[in-house]
């Protein structure tokens, strides 16, 4: 009885592992390009994604790789990973509204990569900056 | 009965994979109803304005310096392996104005719509800047990060590169735990959620979009108009200037930044007080990062 506990139990913690860190095994992880702030719109950095190399004050209104739009990007980020080399401009500021607003949501650093943002920040940034520190 | 083992098994691995976010999670404190707001003020700017999580965090100063000791000792380590470069440089700058509740300047509004100041002169710094750095070649960012081989010339490359050895000497973190700075900046999030839930600014808001919409504006809240997509160019409109400073009347007429301002704060000090202990931590490791890098500098 113990056993077909535990393995009920398994089964279950199995699941919801899947259910919410694991990429659809049809998807691939994306690459952040080189000096770019990426951002994707599922966990573990699976497609689709948006990259940055400059500021961008809204989410709504450039080009996006794989959607065409960033319209994906907005209210849709799940990881990201700033791929930057240290240089003056390194340190990224992502926003919950546009133009900077709602006060910093999180600051990515160079070279850091989060899998997942965690549930209260998931879906929310729609702008960032390059910060110096 | 069996079914109260399975299930309390259950409850048990699902509490486990919980903790496992620990790192992510914080606690909202356990307040009975909305908390008591102190004096409600009048705001119309962000200059000399504090909420009370701001004293957990480093001075931009202060940022900049562990930001030049962690350049020092990336510079250090990657000459092991034959790299060399110039250090960045990080001059102190004004950061464009934390607008944590959006647009409360009439003659900012009037000027740039919902954009902040300065933000066009912060974007071309930033593509200047960045047009200028060389870039780091493939081998170079391998070992920066740690992510090609593990030995280069027979010197080890340390685990997750010269980026985490850097860190780890000025006792940098980046796993949400005290010490790393996006703890205190979840802990804000957190409180600002929980205003913009609050009863007493939501009908503020009510207020708010009331005048809006009588001056034919119709937003539900204040970041709706923030957000608008067709206040996405570069350059304010004539239709975002005239939105904006309808927006900043509205807010105005209704003391809707005063009673956002006294709402936040209250979640805030409810907050640190559910949090005191993280806190407390956190200022101790952000203060032992700050000496560590100072004397980082000092060596030089």
């Amino acid at each position: 009885m113990i056993r077909r506990a535990a393995a009920f139990v398994m089964t279950v913690l199995s699941l919801s592992l899947l259910t919410s860190v694991s990429p659809p095994a049809a998807q691939a992880q994306g690459i952040c390009p080189y000096s770019n702030y990426c951002i994707w719109v599922d966990v573990n950095f699976v497609w689709p994604q948006c990259w940055w190399e400059f500021d961008d004050g809204t989410y709504w209104n450039d080009w996006c790789t794989s959607s065409g739009n960033e319209w994906l990007a907005a209210n849709a980020a799940s990881s990201y990973h700033n791929n930057g080399a240290p240089a003056t401009y390194d340190v990224i500021r992502s926003f919950p509204n546009a133009w900077y607003g709602g006060g910093v949501l999180w600051k990515a650093f160079r070279g850091e990569k989060d899998s997942w943002v965690g549930s209260a920040y998931n879906d929310t940034a729609e702008s960032h900056y390059w910060g110096v520190g | 009965m069996k079914m109260g083992l399975v299930w309390r098994l259950t409850l048990a691995a699902v509490a486990m994979s919980v903790a496992a976010c620990g790192a992510r999670e914080a606690n909202a404190g356990a307040g009975q109803g909305e908390p008591e707001l102190g004096t409600v003020p009048q705001v119309d700017s962000y200059d000399d304005l504090i909420f009370p999580l701001d004293s957990y965090h480093l001075s931009p100063e202060q940022q900049t310096t562990i930001a030049r000791a962690d350049d020092v000792l990336v510079h250090e380590c990657m000459s092991r392996y034959g790299f060399d470069y110039e250090l960045p440089d990080r001059t102190s700058e004004p950061e464009l104005e934390n607008r944590v509740i959006g647009i409360i300047d009439k003659d900012s509004a009037a000027r740039y719509g919902y954009k902040p100041a300065g933000y066009q002169e912060h974007a071309n710094r930033v593509k200047e800047a960045k047009s200028k750095e060389p870039e780091w070649t493939p081998e170079m960012m391998s070992v920066l990060n740690g992510k090609g081989q593990s030995e280069i010339n027979g010197v080890v490359v340390p685990d997750g590169g010269c980026t985490a050895e850097a860190r780890a000497k000025l006792g940098m973190k980046l796993d949400g735990n005290p010490g790393d700075e996006n703890l205190v900046l979840r802990l804000e999030a957190m409180a600002s959620d929980m205003a913009e839930a609050d009863s007493r600014l939501k009908t503020a808001w009510g207020k708010w979009s009331t005048c809006m919409a009588d001056a034919g504006y119709n937003y539900r809240d204040p970041w709706q108009a923030n957000n608008d997509p067709a206040f996405g160019e570069d350059v304010a409109t004539q239709q975002e200037i005239d939105t904006a400073v309808t927006d900043v009347t509205c807010r105005a007429e209704h003391n809707v930044n005063g009673i956002w301002v006294a709402v936040r704060t209250a979640y805030q000090k409810q907050i640190i007080a559910a949090n005191a202990d993280e806190l407390q931590r956190h200022q101790t490791a952000s203060a032992e990062q700050l000496q560590k890098a100072t004397d980082v500098l000092a060596a030089q």
